[in-house]
């Protein structure tokens, strides 16, 4: 078996050795290639020198790119937007890309560190603060103390848990995305502990990006050290609470909040909070972000934290603030007006981190769920265990799935950060929200099937965690901005094909014709299966028809709806699954072929789990993209699908007779 | 002499000459004519229960004369009140005899048997559908047994009920059954029309009956949501507010192609941040409250007013124009 998957593989090693060789010339070129170097570490290498040769390659637009870059930088990594013309979109966003049908062949190349040392680096890092917190966590007691206690926090910043994301002139890490993403797997041992973590990285990042020169200088450092206790304003609260600002002169203001719903950090210390305030030339409302400092509040300020009990997380504070205090211009962050933008990268900023935590954690549920269904009797058969149950195995597979799915987008997602290339991941970012959710919600029912009448007892050994993500779940952003998300693709599909709308009948139907046959045959045009592992090319296929499946639809819907698209969220959420299915299908093709190609451990069951995965995405992504090109035909699925929640909303509920009903 | 006694019922002098005799004989055991069976009850004893016990003494009493005393007895079925009750129009149609109508041959089936008989059973029939009366099986086994399966009249209630159920619930803002059959009391009936009236599902429906000496069984009814609430809270002290009958609302919205896409996305979210039109917010006005009252002039508004006032602190600031009996009051 082994000896065929070899053969198998060798005309895409043949392939790539072949590619090697012009990339290599590049390299010998500028002196990078060093000729003692291993067959396998060349192609190593090779792969990885890719962003270097593509920054190069690139070089006659790089000007224009770096102006483009800066502006990104500074308006946040994370936040959605369209993406201007100048440069090719498939080569800045991979998911705009393909809804396009546009393919850039270095969006399949996996990404990762270029130096084995930072991998053992942080394979180091990770493996003592793994032990670290095996010996200092006790769940327990974190519940009865309702805060960290003070032996975790010593291992906390003995391992520099607050430093991660901060940058090294400022006393921190300055770890690049890979690395925190790996230590946020581990944080997850305990929701509270990730919580607590969490909320002064995502601040952290905030004031990286956001942040004067004076605000880094007093509040990173701070940070770093875990000084710093900040909590964030939560954007999910729609209830009574509200927080005004009233812009006086010399730049101070009055902020005056009441009922602020914030999370953070055990006895905060710093209070991240949105405000609004009356903007004096256009006369209109506009939302500022301002930094509260609790320890530089004069005497006539009033700040009051009221904890509220929640369901898990009890070590975390979620509770309500009431702040009146005078702020200085010193203390609003991003300017005076961009409160909105600062609050979408605030939500951004905590998707990856959140990702990675849920893929830690799913890890060790499946390593728990092994050892425990290898060895509890299965309820059916005499003389054999949960594990040789077929519902058993069918229901971890489905996690299993989920998690090297959500696993690669994570990584193939903090790489491509790293990379440092011009690449706008924003929609990539926010459909990982979804798949995040996805997860933790498969793992609380994996926990309640496998378990049995066990679960339902309190004292059953996950009863913390599922009330720990439930409690996680409904604090932190939903991702369900799928409006965002589609309509940032749609926009800018419109704007880089420069779609506009056959008047002409004849033309019209002699395009409709088209566009019909490219959805039933959609044919193969990039040839993606050439830059992945021979195993995945069905995989490969399924990834392209998809794409040109989606350009079709795309067409259809705007040529049908024009903007009124923006009305019709079903058609919108069919679109969403559709991105999302293809980010997941083109990080696991990538990921799989990179594994197999270097002979990682295992890497046998990726392929088959990528091709399986795939296999299932694209069939999804067929169905919904079927229901979306016939949105305009006969069956109008998705209004209707709308309609149902519309008719429970204004008439009050389930108001369908019942089966047993009579009319006369 | 059945027939010269049908004539003489028919005819308009001798029905004059009845009524005189009818008025001077003792109630129990006078002669009353068909349609004077219905008119002689005075009009505060007219109600089913008189209603139904006329048709008992019709059929006690007499074999014939059916067709004349269904006619009469439609034309005063409104004044009963029982206009909308379906065990009425199952009495009058019981009224026919069973059997004898039915067609037995061809000819009989070919051509209208018992023609003004049929003719006034749809006439009972389309009174009934017109007071939009649900017909039920009962009914149709009436009309079935007194005229046969497949008859003109027969035909008539087996389309009834075919169709009537079909529209019954035509009326989305109504679930019919809570008013139907049941003897609601004013203010239920008026909580009933405000939420069928208030478009926004949020709305609020309250009661408020006055129990004191003067003001017995007296009541208002209040629905406000709270949105209403909301943009009652934004309005500026002096503005000015006006109480009068509710008119329609403007809900549709014209779907218009826009197919210029620079800045689509910017523009989008712009749209979707800024605040979005209520309901209540129409054209012409902004609707801040309905109200129903059990007296229809102007006193009894402005205790409507008051009451809304204790939920709302904001009208004490404003200026409210009450123009409920045509007169102005400030």
């Amino acid at each position: 078996m082994l000896s065929e998957d070899l053969r198998a593989g060798l005309p895409f090693f043949c392939w790539i050795w072949h590619a090697s060789v012009q990339v290599l010339r590049q390299c010998a070129e500028r002196g990078e290639y060093d000729s003692g170097l291993s067959d396998f570490t060349v192609l190593s290498k090779l792969v990885h020198a890719r962003s270097r040769v593509q920054a190069q390659s690139l070089s006659s637009e790089a000007a224009k790119e770096k102006d483009l870059e800066d502006v990104s930088q500074k308006s946040g990594r994370f936040s959605i937007k369209t993406l201007d013309t100048a440069v090719p979109v498939e080569r800045r966003s991979l998911s705009r890309g393909l809804a396009m049908n546009k393919f850039e062949k270095d969006f399949m190349i996996f990404p990762e560190y270029t130096d084995t040392d930072d991998v053992r680096n942080i394979e180091g890092f990770v493996e003592i603060l793994r032990k670290s917190l095996d010996l200092s966590v006790d769940p327990k007691e974190l519940e009865k103390e309702e805060c960290l206690t003070t032996e975790v926090l010593e291992t906390l910043q003995s391992n520099a848990a607050f430093a991660l994301a901060v940058p090294k002139e400022f006393g921190g890490c300055g770890m690049v995305n890979k690395d925190t993403m790996k230590v946020f797997e581990e944080l997850s041992k305990d929701w509270n502990i990730f919580a607590n973590v969490w909320v002064p990285h995502v601040v952290g990042n905030l004031i990286t990006i956001y942040g004067t020169e004076q605000q880094k200088e007093e509040f990173l450092p701070k940070i770093a050290q875990g000084k710093l206790r900040p909590a964030i304003a939560l954007f999910k609260d729609v209830s009574a609470s509200s927080c005004s600002v009233t812009q006086g002169t010399s730049g101070q203001s009055l902020i005056s909040a009441e009922g602020v719903k914030v999370m953070g950090v055990h006895n905060a210390n710093f209070f991240v909070v949105f405000g609004t305030s009356q903007n004096r030339s256009t006369n209109q409302e506009e939302s500022s972000c301002y930094l509260v400092d609790v320890t530089a509040l004069d005497e006539v300020s009033k700040l009051k934290f009221v904890r509220d009990t929640t369901l898990g997380l009890k070590a975390v504070d979620v509770g309500r603030v009431n702040i009146t205090t005078q702020v200085k211009e010193g203390q609003v962050l991003g300017g005076v007006g961009n409160g909105k933008e600062i609050g979408s990268e605030l939500i951004g900023s905590g998707r990856m981190p959140l990702a990675a935590s849920a893929v830690g954690l799913a890890k060790r549920i499946l390593r728990d769920v092994a050892v425990l269904c290898n060895k509890t009797p299965s309820r059916v058969a005499a003389n054999s265990s949960l594990a040789e149950d077929s519902r058993a195995q069918r229901i971890v597979t489905n996690l299993a799935l989920q998690v090297y799915g959500l696993e690669s987008a994570v990584y193939y997602l903090a790489g491509m950060i790293d990379e440092g290339m011009t690449v706008v991941v924003d929609i990539e970012n926010a459909l990982i929200s979804f798949l995040t959710r996805n997860l933790l919600e498969s793992v609380v029912s994996v926990l309640l099937e496998l378990g049995g009448v066990v679960s339902s007892d309190t004292s059953f050994p996950f009863e913390k965690l599922i009330r720990d993500i439930s409690t996680l779940l409904s604090l932190v952003e939903d991702g369900a901005d799928v409006e965002k998300i589609a309509l940032a693709t749609v926009a800018t599909w419109t704007t880089s094909t420069g779609h506009q709308r056959i008047t002409s009948t004849l033309k019209r139907f002699l395009k409709q014709e088209s566009e019909n046959e490219a959805l039933r045959n959609p044919g193969l045009t990039h040839y993606i299966a050439e830059h992945a592992h021979p195993s995945l090319q069905k995989a490969c296929q399924d990834l392209e028809f998809s794409m040109s499946r989606i350009n079709a639809v795309m067409s259809k819907m705007v040529g049908s709806k024009g903007k009124n698209i923006e009305q019709d969220y079903g058609s919108l959420e069919a679109l969403v699954t559709v991105l999302k299915n293809n980010f997941v299908m083109v990080s696991t093709i990538s990921r799989a072929s990179r594994s197999y190609s270097i002979g990682l451990r295992n890497s046998d069951i990726e392929l088959a789990w990528a091709t399986m995965i795939c296999s299932r995405l694209s069939r999804m992504t067929w169905f919904e993209l079927d229901a979306l090109s016939d949105l305009f035909g006969l069956v109008k699925l998705n209004p209707s699908l709308l309609a149902a929640g519309r008719a429970v909303f204004d008439l009050g509920g389930y108001v369908i007779e019942s089966p047993l009903e009579r009319n006369w | 002499m059945s027939k010269t006694f049908f004539s003489l019922f028919r005819s308009p002098s001798v029905q004059k000459g009845c009524r005189l005799a009818s008025n001077a004989a003792p109630v129990e055991n006078r002669l009353v004519h068909i349609e004077n069976q219905f008119e002689s009850v005075p009009p505060p004893k007219r109600d089913k229960d008189a209603f139904m016990g006329a048709i008992a003494m019709f059929k006690e009493k007499r074999g014939r004369g059916h067709v004349e005393f269904i006619n009469s007895s439609l034309k005063f079925i409104k004044e009963y009140g029982v206009h909308k009750d379906l065990d009425t129009y199952k009495a009058l149609l019981n009224v026919f005899p069973k059997g004898k109508m039915i067609p037995q041959n061809t000819f009989q089936k070919i051509f209208l048997h018992y023609p003004m008989q049929q003719n006034c059973c749809v006439k009972v029939l389309d009174e009934m559908e017109w007071h939009g009366v649900q017909p039920d099986k009962e009914i149709h086994d009436i009309v079935v047994n007194a005229f046969g399966e497949w008859n003109f009249a027969t035909k008539k209630i087996k389309r009834m009920l075919y169709w009537m159920p079909k529209l019954k619930y035509s009326n989305k803002y109504l679930d019919r059954r809570t008013v139907e059959g049941k003897s609601l009391s004013d203010c239920e009936l008026a909580g009933v029309a405000l939420k069928m009236m208030s478009r926004d599902p949020a709305t609020n429906v309250s009661l408020v009956k006055f129990k004191n000496d003067i003001m017995a069984n007296e009541w208002i009814v209040l629905a406000q949501s709270p949105s209403q609430q909301r943009l009652l809270k934004q309005l500026n002290a002096g503005d000015e507010l006006t109480t009068r009958s509710a008119e329609p609302l403007q809900e549709f919205v014209k779907e218009e192609m826009d197919e210029d896409y620079t800045n689509w996305y910017e523009d989008w979210l712009k749209r979707r941040e800024s605040s979005k039109r209520t309901i209540h917010e129409q054209q012409n006005e902004v609707i801040l409250a309905l109200g129903a009252i059990f007296r229809y002039d102007n006193d009894t508004a402005f205790r409507w007013v008051e009451e809304l006032q204790k939920t709302n602190k904001n009208l004490e600031n404003l200026r409210i124009r009450l123009r409920i009996d045509g007169k102005s009051l400030i």
